[in-house]
């Protein structure tokens, strides 16, 4: 390359720096700046010229809830530190302070400068996302909005039919008796539906809380069990509990392991026969508490074994025999399982029955901050 | 208690036509005395011309919400100690928080429990407090 020609290319790298409408910054080992952007100037409210070999953190200040990040906790030093990229989005709630003091939420992408195979510094690329977020914002109201109108009618429909149906209004014979049972019964299934749905929003936005508690897991489950009774009596299942003594207490969400239990006992207990046999076991294993959830149901076939994880599938066998069923009950299972760090698997033969099984780490849940928790 | 005829004098707060006519009349039959509200306003009337046993409060309401209500209540050394429990559908763990930051020890959701549930824990409550209060 002749010199004008070099000179040609280094024109045309800063016309496109400068046109950029992301910020960008380049820094160097020491975290000093060594470039950055007009954008990043007008974002940060600081001339480049004037931001060259100064400190990272004198210029680009970020903040998680109006507190100024730790060192450790810099998303910059994890990127060098691991020599990797590192994505900040809405849902990390990281914000910069701007030279003139506004505080501004950010998206940035961290990745570590190499030079010949070694790491000389990092460079930051950065997007004001305040419309995102007032958008986030927007979405969570109307989920909650949402939530507050439908549910109201429906718990009007819950408390008549449960006072009619006590008589406290008067006797009823058989068949009005059975008639409201069955317009209670559908009502319950509504609010279970819009809960679901509900939970389903939020784990699609990407954000529900995690929060630990030392949690005993066979008290939770007995309590679910205790719930589903009416249901077992009624179909003469017999249930076998297999709690090993070793399970220890350990730090988990209750509402989400709640999910957990409540979702796959349910089910083992609407897909399989009367007279059929369902079982529960906790155990210990390694590093691990295992949940295992059995029934000698209907079955899973063989060609919907790989979708049932996926929303709103429901296998052919079963929305034949039972109409019950919303197809979102695994899909939020496997969801709060991986958010608690687990893993879930199963087998299953169709016509013999299934197995559930989920592995949750002794270490426990790690919390996670989110404004919308499941229920 | 104040009123010795009946189980209690409960103030309900619901802005629902339908849900307080239901609650209203299931508690009558319970034997408690009921007071009504329709908005967190007339609320705060209410708990100072009646002085209530008990508040049964719904949360998303016009003209003053639950969660103002129960700051002025809390602020309040006359009403401070009356019991509250919050009847709403928003269910959500940072709504939760907030009412037992401000005080509120029972907190139900309309969707989720039956009424002879929330019978149980408003005579639950008023038997907590009628023994603080003898205790005390």
């Amino acid at each position: 390359m002749t010199e004008i020609e070099i000179r040609d290319r280094q024109e045309q790298l800063n016309a496109i720096l400068s046109s950029m409408a992301e910020g960008l910054i380049a820094i160097d080992n020491e975290r000093r700046i060594i470039l950055m952007n007009q954008a990043a100037g007008i974002l940060l409210r600081t001339a480049p010229p004037e931001a060259a070999g100064q400190e990272i953190k004198q210029i680009l200040a970020i903040y998680r809830d109006n507190q100024p990040l730790v060192y450790q906790d810099l998303p910059i030093e994890k990127a060098i530190a691991e020599r990797d990229i590192i994505s900040i989005g809405l849902l990390d709630n990281l914000s910069v302070k701007a030279k003139n003091g506004r505080l501004f939420p950010i998206a940035m992408t961290i990745a570590p400068l190499l030079a010949k195979g070694e790491i000389s510094g990092a460079i930051i690329l950065f997007r004001d996302i305040t419309k995102d977020r007032e958008i986030d914002q927007a979405k969570t109201e109307f989920v909650s909005l949402a939530s507050h109108q439908l549910k109201t009618p429906l718990s009007a429909i819950n408390w008549y039919s449960e006072m009619v149906l006590e008589e406290e209004v008067g006797p009823l014979n058989e068949k009005q008796k059975e008639y409201l049972k069955n317009l209670y019964d559908a009502n319950r299934r509504m609010v279970e539906l819009v809960n679901s749905l509900l939970n389903v929003s939020r784990i699609d936005l990407g954000a529900f809380a995690v929060e630990p508690s030392p949690t005993d897991f066979s008290a939770v489950a007995d309590e679910v069990l205790t719930e589903l009774k009416p249901q077992i009596d009624l179909k003469k299942l017999r249930l076998d509990k297999e709690y090993d003594k070793q399970v220890p207490s350990i730090n988990a969400d209750p509402k989400l392991l709640r999910i957990i239990f409540q979702n796959l006992l349910s089910n083992a207990v609407k897909y399989t026969a009367p007279n059929g046999v369902i079982g529960l076991a906790l155990k210990k294993e390694g590093d691990n508490i295992l949940i295992r959830v059995t029934d000698t149901g209907y079955g899973i076939p063989a060609a919907d074994q790989g979708k049932i994880f996926t929303k709103l599938f429901r296998a052919d066998n079963v929305r034949d025999k039972e109409a019950e069923g919303t197809g979102l009950g695994l899909y939020i299972v496997k969801a709060v399982v991986e958010a608690g760090g687990g893993r879930i698997w199963f087998d299953s033969l169709e016509g013999r029955g299934t197995s559930f099984f989920i592995t949750l780490p002794l270490a426990g849940m790690k919390k996670k901050a989110g404004t919308r928790g499941l229920t | 208690m104040a009123d010795v005829n009946t189980l209690g004098k409960i103030l309900l707060v619901e802005d629902d036509k339908f849900l307080s006519v239901a609650l209203g009349d299931k508690l009558t039959r319970e034997g408690f005395t009921m007071i009504k509200a329709v908005n967190g306003q007339e609320a705060l009337a209410k708990v100072q011309s009646q002085r209530p046993d008990l508040i049964l409060l719904d949360l998303m309401m016009p003209q003053k919400n639950g969660f103002e209500v129960l700051a002025e209540l809390k602020l309040d050394e006359t009403t401070k100690n009356i019991p509250i429990i919050i009847l709403s559908n928003l269910g959500q763990e940072a709504d939760i928080k907030k009412a037992k930051e401000l005080g509120v020890r029972e907190y139900l959701v309309k969707s989720d429990v039956e009424m002879k549930t929330v019978v149980e824990k408003i005579k639950a409550e008023l038997a907590k407090s009628a023994n603080g209060n003898f205790a005390g």
